[in-house]
């Protein structure tokens, strides 16, 4: 049917021309040196590559991607999952905890740093305002600038950000649990933690599966809070393979370097996720 | 005692979630006198309306503002529309390769912009569309083609296909039952999808601030960054301005909150 062809070409040519033809100049590009010293872009094929995974640089970011990624895509849907079961009852307002729950998830994620930035801060932020307040600390705590801490404080930002979208998958899972199983097992002397790792889980496990893959690729790939926050920093501590990507291209101008690490990327977000997706198929023919 | 476990657990989600939004608007009424307190004081003493006034004074925060709804609803517009039409040809009709095509719309969720952010714009240099709103909007369709034909997709399966075959029997085509039946019956989602897209793409900050950076045409989520100085940092204006970029989203999300979180929860389970 010519139509379905007349419906879908606009969306596949625009896909076709603004994803994939980037993608594979991204990966030509790669294979070229263009750093700022050599005049000429010089074919070096995967020699680059080589190089590159001789870099530290290179393994600390990786590092940093790895472990942003992990954290706050654990919290986030730990922290949702568990707004969602304290919403999964009916009470005054529940509709008003919700809408507020997701709030920050469609605050622009700039704005989210700028707020954090400011609640973070040594001298200004409320954060170290309360704990000096109800005696936690005695000394401003540089929330930012230190590096360990500005790692997690980067990464509960983004928590505090992306919860919502974890909650509302939640939440809408957790309805769909059949009470029957609830009541059976009460009779049959089941607790709240038995109830909770026996049923519940199970039957929101294709959810919770779906979710963590989205998030956890959202989260890989996102550029906002961290160049709003630290810009990658103190000392590269927070530099993620996004942010770096961007510092290679637009500060350093070292396009084929950059597209190097956009191809590692994508490489990674790609493999894992198709991984992710055959374990858990996998795991459901049991 | 399950209840006090209950309450305990939504007041430490509200308290971790309202906090640091309290900082931001008790900042934002905060005169300049009050800014730099030695301790800190949680509430302003005097409630003020300067930095709001300040905010939108400020530099070219006025131009930023209609950049980025300028760009953001053109955006809106063609990518509703492509997607839309997108979305049908991929849910309801059957020719050879569609499978495919929806493989790979789905396969584009897993992109990283920021992978592709450099050729993008070497690409748009060339066609002379840096610096240009044309530019900013086919970036922003990279994203919101693939987003908008999933979330219609969602929508779309939900409508029994017996109504647009009992449009057949009655001898219309499959454009006219398409335009007569489906569309009508999409309403709801024409709001959600609009809505996301529209919250998508005003946050959206790695192509704006590589394809803008004239700062004529410089978008609101970049431009708040213009607050943040070198030395020193007006962070009652800064706090002002958060509070105003994040108005027009939190406006629309509220009106459309219904259609939209059903759209995207359908939308991420059925996968």
């Amino acid at each position: 049917m010519v139509l379905g062809y007349f419906f879908t070409l606009p969306a596949v040519i625009l896909m076709v021309l603004l994803l994939f033809i980037p993608m594979g100049k991204s990966i030509y590009l790669s294979l070229f040196d263009t750093s700022l010293t050599n005049p000429v872009h010089t074919f070096i094929g995967l020699e680059g590559y080589r190089e590159l995974f001789s870099e530290d640089v290179t393994w600390l970011v990786l590092k940093n991607s790895f472990l942003w990624t992990i954290v706050v895509t654990f919290f986030q849907n730990a922290l949702g999952l568990m707004t969602a079961l304290v919403l999964n009852r009916s009470f005054r307002g529940r509709a008003f905890f919700r809408t507020i729950s997701i709030i920050p998830w469609v605050m622009p994620g700039v704005v989210a740093a700028m707020v954090w930035r400011m609640f973070g801060d040594a001298q200004l932020g409320f954060l170290n305002a309360l704990l000096f307040k109800l005696n936690i600390i005695k000394v401003p705590i540089d929330w930012l600038g230190t590096p360990g801490l500005a790692m997690a404080t980067v990464i509960l930002t983004a928590i505090w950000k992306g919860f919502g979208f974890s909650m509302l998958m939640y939440l809408a899972a957790l309805q769909t649990v059949p009470s029957e199983q609830y009541e059976s097992s009460c009779i049959d002397g089941a607790n709240s933690i038995q109830m909770f790792f026996y049923i519940t889980i199970p039957n929101i496990r294709p959810v919770m599966n779906t979710t963590i893959l989205l998030t956890s690729i959202f989260t890989f790939n996102y550029f906002d809070i961290i160049y709003g926050m630290t810009g990658g920093g103190p000392l590269r501590s927070t530099q993620i393979a996004p942010t770096f990507i961007y510092e290679v291209g637009f500060r350093y101008f070292n396009f084929g370097l950059a597209s190097r690490y956009a191809v590692l990327s994508f490489f990674i977000v790609g493999s894992a996720s198709l991984i992710y997706i055959f374990v858990i198929n996998k795991k459901e023919k049991l | 005692m399950k209840k006090v476990l209950w309450i305990i657990g939504l007041c430490l989600i509200i308290f971790f979630l309202l906090f640091p939004f309290f900082q931001m608007l008790s900042t934002s009424f905060k005169p300049p006198n009050e800014q730099f307190t030695v301790p800190v004081n949680f509430f302003p003493k005097t409630f003020t309306l300067i930095n709001y006034i300040q905010a939108i004074q400020f530099g070219e925060f006025a131009r930023y503002f209609i950049n980025s709804v300028f760009v953001c609803v053109l955006t809106v517009i063609i990518a509703t529309v492509i997607a839309l039409f997108g979305a049908y040809g991929v849910t309801r009709i059957e020719f050879p390769g569609r499978k495919f095509i929806l493989i790979l719309i789905l396969f584009s969720q897993i992109f990283c912009l920021a992978a592709i952010v450099i050729p993008l714009y070497t690409m748009l240099g060339k066609l002379n569309l840096v610096n240009k709103y044309q530019g900013l909007i086919i970036g922003f369709l990279t994203f919101s083609i693939p987003t908008g034909i999933w979330l219609f997709r969602s929508f779309i399966v939900k409508i029994p296909i017996t109504l647009e075959e009992a449009a057949y029997v009655e001898g219309a085509t499959k454009i006219g039952s398409f335009w007569k039946i489906t569309v009508p019956l999409l309403k709801p989602a024409f709001g959600a999808v609009s809505a996301y897209i529209f919250i998508l793409s005003w946050q959206e900050f790695l192509f704006s601030l590589v394809i803008m950076n004239d700062q004529k045409y410089r978008t609101l989520s970049v431009g708040i960054m213009d607050f943040v100085g070198q030395y020193e940092t007006n962070w009652g204006n800064l706090m002002a301005a958060s509070v105003l970029i994040t108005l027009p989203v939190l406006v629309i999300f509220l009106f459309m909150q219904k259609q939209l979180i059903s759209g995207l929860v359908e939308g991420a389970i059925k996968e």
